[in-house]
């Protein structure tokens, strides 16, 4: 597993944990009126387990497991690097408008971060998506 | 693949379909038969997908395919998955009988439903990462010696 895909998907599972945390924590609050503020976490909740755990350890183990070029190379890296550190960037900014929450700023530039994080690692990733067997030539 | 991994994805199929019925038959009680108490079940239809088949795919899979840990224990612990693999699921089918039941009969009993539910699933959660962080790891490369 590349140095990559071992953070990416270390993180994947530190968000599950953590999001998992915070689901749990609103779940019991459902029994415990006093604990009803739990619920302004709700946000950060659906961000740490769709973007931290799940777009992590997909853009993780894909970066591992699609196709190489020729010599095990995997092309554009720097694109993938760039994606971890805008998409887990994004999701730290996102999580701040529990903070902040009259308003929509973190959210927006947390979400913005995020899909640039996305394009990068589609551009990484689509040459990739190819049969094993053929080959492309990097420059 | 590993038994336990089987189970994994097994269950995960099985929560996709209850999924689909829940989400058909929440529809219809609240369309049709515009039964109101319906949205009480939403939050645990929307875990019968995100927990009980994504997530459980996900540790399936990844249990039966990351590096393997070292030559004594392949996959680490399988007791520790395995548990993790059934408080996962006691937790999420408590959660979907206690959740609707505390806001519609609210009592002590499904409080402590709920306490439950929520610590089962995240443990179940733990032990499954506690035992795959040790595979996410670079492949073992084979040392070879003299003569091997």
């Amino acid at each position: 597993m590349p140095a990559l895909s071992r953070w990416m998907v270390r993180l994947a599972f530190v968000y599950l944990l953590f999001g998992g945390l915070l689901g749990g924590w609103m779940l019991i609050s459902r029994g415990f009126p006093d604990l009803a503020w739990s619920w302004h976490w709700y946000l950060n909740h659906v961000e740490w387990m769709q973007m931290g755990w799940l777009l992590n350890l997909v853009f993780g183990v894909a970066y591992w497991i699609f196709p190489k070029f020729e010599g095990g190379k995997r092309p554009y890296k720097v694109l993938a690097y760039l994606a971890c550190v805008l998409l887990n960037t994004g999701i730290l900014v996102y999580s701040l408008q529990v903070f902040f929450p009259g308003t929509g700023l973190f959210r927006l530039v947390g979400r913005s971060l995020e899909g640039l994080a996305m394009c990068a690692f589609l551009g990484h990733l689509f040459p990739r998506i190819k049969p094993f067997a053929a080959t492309l030539r990097t420059k | 693949m590993p038994t336990v991994s089987l189970w994994f994805i097994r269950l995960g199929f099985v929560y996709l379909l209850l999924f689909w019925v829940a989400e058909l038959g929440g529809f219809l009680l609240q369309h049709f038969w515009e039964l109101e108490w319906v949205w009480v079940t939403r939050a645990g239809r929307f875990h019968l997908f995100f927990v009980g088949w994504l997530t459980q795919l996900i540790f399936g899979v990844a249990h039966w395919m990351f590096p393997t840990k070292n030559r004594q224990e392949l996959r680490g612990n399988e007791s520790l998955v395995m548990a993790s693999l059934v408080l996962l699921n006691v937790g999420l089918l408590l959660r979907l009988l206690a959740e609707p039941m505390q806001q519609v009969y609210p009592g002590t009993i499904w409080v402590l439903g709920l306490v439950l539910s929520a610590t089962l699933q995240w443990l179940g959660m733990f032990l499954f990462t506690w035992n795959i962080w040790g595979r996410i790891k670079e492949k073992t490369k084979k040392k070879r010696g003299k003569g091997t």
